[in-house]
């Protein structure tokens, strides 16, 4: 009886591997398709002087070996470095500070902000590049107009390098405040509320419960974000490219997205060149990604 | 009856389809992409293609225009994917890259000597590769023209436009007011003139096997000088090539961009014209300053189905009767310079080129002198125009900013194995 039962069990288990398998097969075709059909040809035209009109050769690792001998992607990895310390700590903190604020707003307010917040991430990457490029303006840019209505000589915030980066962090941050925002509010409103109750029983201060019940209960939220941030910062393409046209002053505000751009669409190099030095930026995004994964820790929820 | 009238109506259609494609494949088809340039650019270019299909019962032209700049990058897809235009625009300086690539179809033979005879030697040059000749020419831009208010040098007490670096700093610093800047300085590609006219060479040696910037310091001194003096503004006030608008919008008093922007200020600021004056680019002691001619160049793709009709096509357009060119350049208001003698000889006996005054300038004090644009990598360019801005924003001296480049760009040399082409 409790054979037959077992068999029964396992013959259920095997059905619903089955079906599971069935239900996966179409996003790994299209995973095969897409993504690594398309990595392991990316591969192979890397260690060639990809030709489109004429005879490719192998030439082994010969474009890995120019592309990171290559000062200006090694500069544009600088520059990516640096967006991601001036990008993601503060949009991370802004958000999560600006997050507690709307919980504790009136429904009514704080629906309007919600709103309000949101609107910069709905406006593209080129149109929030054109209204800062007003604002940062030498001549006729408001924030210059606000200094010399003070007194005070203009600043060419696009054309010293370091204001020139800060003013693509300023924009970025801008554009995605809205939607971390309403990410880490989501995430806040999910602890639940007996959690800070029994807290207060016990006589914790609001500094020990957002140590030991708001963070780590936003653990998964936290990294949903850190991972959306550094993609993003590390991917950035569109504000460097309409603000500068891509490199900017002493090339300070030039990403390796930029860079393979340029010699993508460069005859200067072969095609070969350009997939080399995106291989290599692929490698970069997914080693800084595992180890957010690795430093926070994915972790189911806690009431479960 | 009714099935009876239902065939008949389906047999009609089908003998009505069938038909349809038969007359349209009478023609041969071809593709041709321009990139979006002037109005004018593509009201002439729209005109002359419509011209072209409606006079030709054997070739059928599909004109399709593409942005600026998402050309070379829609020209790199469609050649990995086999499907790029019979016919493109491409710039001169990109053209022996382009060849050594295999993208372009040498044309001799295929467009009429006579054609080619009747172009200016030196542009002539400008679409030989390796000792092979690449479409055929459309026009000629200088890359640097100084534009300058009359009025304003007039009301500081100058009547002439600066001729050397000192009196460009003198009446930059003497022009400059609260809202008014007495010049611009941009650094970005527009520099190569500069470079040459200040080194008289390139950056690079002979053979491309080093640089060779050392005589570059003089003109970054003189360009620091220029933002010390708070004569230029710190930040770029506008986009090199639309910077001649600047001095019509009362931002500068004299400004930099290429011929181009003749036609900006004739087409959007008419009333401005007759106090905008047009010169040649100061140079350290005075003499002709060399601008590099920019232009563009209409080529054959190397897989063109149709490689005859293609030629016969731009032959029709830039090498054959020349009121069609110069029509172009009539509305261009002259900011743009033709390639052909014949086309040149139309332009004075049938329009008021021969008396436009700052055509006159343009023909006498800029193309004369003018170079070819530099084919070494934009790397190179990269690694001086970065020298600049550290001399001009961070303070480094101009020496020890060229060191560094020079550094830069000899290592960039050693690691890409650059190797100059025959």
């Amino acid at each position: 009886m409790a054979k037959s039962r077992a068999a029964g069990l396992s013959s259920l288990r095997r059905k619903d591997h089955a079906t599971a398998y069935l239900m996966i097969l179409p996003s790994l075709v299209a995973l095969g398709i897409f993504v690594f059909t398309p990595l392991v040809m990316a591969l192979e035209k890397s260690l060639t002087d990809w030709q489109l009109y004429q005879g490719t050769t192998f030439i082994g690792l010969e474009n890995f070996r120019i592309v990171l001998g290559n000062s200006l992607f090694r500069k544009s990895l600088e520059n990516m470095a640096r967006f991601v310390l001036m990008i993601v700590p503060a949009q991370f903190v802004f958000s999560f500070l600006f997050a507690h604020v709307l919980r504790g707003m009136h429904q009514r307010a704080g629906a309007l902000i919600k709103t309000a917040i949101y609107v910069p991430t709905v406006i593209s990457g080129v149109v929030a590049s054109v209204i800062f490029l007003f604002i940062f303006h030498y001549q006729g840019g408001i924030l210059n107009w606000l200094l010399r209505q003070l007194g005070q000589k203009r600043i060419a915030f696009l054309a010293e390098p370091s204001l020139a980066q800060m003013s693509i962090a300023v924009t970025s941050i801008w554009m995605g405040f809205g939607y971390n925002s309403l990410i880490m509010y989501a995430g806040l409103q999910n602890i639940p509320q007996s959690y800070y109750e029994a807290a207060e029983v016990d006589g914790a201060t609001p500094f020990k419960q957002l140590i030991y019940i708001t963070l780590p209960s936003m653990k998964n939220t936290f990294i949903l974000i850190l991972i959306n941030l550094m993609t993003g910062t590390l991917q950035m393409f569109d504000l460097p490219y309409m603000m500068f046209g891509g490199a900017g002053p002493v090339n300070s505000t030039l990403t390796p997205m930029v860079y393979v751009y340029n010699n993508f669409k460069s005859a200067e190099y072969s095609l070969g060149y350009t997939i080399a030095s995106a291989l290599l930026l692929m490698i970069v995004i997914g080693a800084l990604n595992s180890l957010v994964f690795t430093v926070i820790g994915s972790q189911k929820s806690q009431d479960e | 009856m009714k099935k009876t009238l239902s065939f008949v109506l389906v047999l009609c259609l089908t003998l009505s389809l069938g038909t349809v494609p038969a007359l349209a494949s009478e023609k041969v088809e071809i593709t041709f992409w321009k990139q979006l340039f002037e109005e004018f650019d593509q009201d002439w270019t729209t005109k002359m293609v419509e011209e072209f299909n409606a006079q030709s019962d054997k070739i059928h032209v599909s004109l399709e225009f593409v942005d600026q700049g998402a050309l070379e990058e829609r020209m790199t897809a469609a050649r990995a994917a086999g499907t790029a235009p019979d016919v493109y625009v491409v710039n001169y300086s990109n053209l022996a890259t382009d060849v050594r690539n295999g993208y372009n179809l040498a044309t001799e033979g295929l467009i009429p000597k006579e054609a080619y005879d009747d172009l200016y030697e030196n542009v002539l040059d400008m679409i030989t590769v390796d000792g092979h000749v690449y479409g055929y020419p459309h026009l000629l831009e200088p890359a640097a023209v100084m534009y300058y208010r009359k009025d304003l040098l007039k009301a500081a007490g100058f009547e002439n436009p600066p001729k050397t670096w000192q009196e460009h700093i003198d009446m930059a610093k003497a022009l400059t007011t609260d809202d008014v800047f007495g010049t611009t300085m941009t650094m970005d590609w527009s520099m190569w003139g500069w470079e040459h006219t200040a080194m008289g060479h390139w950056p690079l040696t002979e053979d491309w096997s080093s640089a060779d910037i050392k005589d570059l310091a003089p003109l970054l001194t003189y360009i620091k000088q220029l933002y010390d003096d708070e004569s230029a503004p710190a930040q770029a006030l506008e986009h090199y090539n639309n910077s001649a608008t600047l001095v019509a919008n009362d931002s500068v008093a004299i400004t930099f961009s290429g011929s181009w922007g003749i036609a900006a200020l004739r087409n959007d600021w008419p009333e401005m014209v007759d106090k905008i004056g047009v010169a040649a680019v100061p140079t350290a002691d005075g003499s002709p300053f060399q601008s590099t001619m920019g232009g563009w160049t209409y080529q054959i793709d190397a897989k063109s189905q149709h490689p005859e009709a293609a030629a016969e096509f731009i032959t029709w357009l830039l090498a054959d009767d020349p009121s069609r060119p110069a029509a172009f350049f009539e509305a261009a208001h002259f900011s743009k310079y033709t390639v052909r003698k014949s086309v040149d000889k139309w332009l004075v006996e049938n329009t008021e080129a021969g008396e436009d005054e700052w055509l006159q300038t343009v023909a006498r004090d800029i193309i004369p002198y003018g170079i070819k644009e530099p084919s070494y990598p934009w790397d190179v360019s990269a690694f001086l125009l970065a020298a600049m801005n550290e001399v001009v924003i961070n303070g480094v001296s101009p020496e020890d900013a060229l060191a560094t480049a020079e550094q830069e760009i000899n290592t960039f040399i050693e690691n890409s194995k650059l190797v100059k082409p025959e």
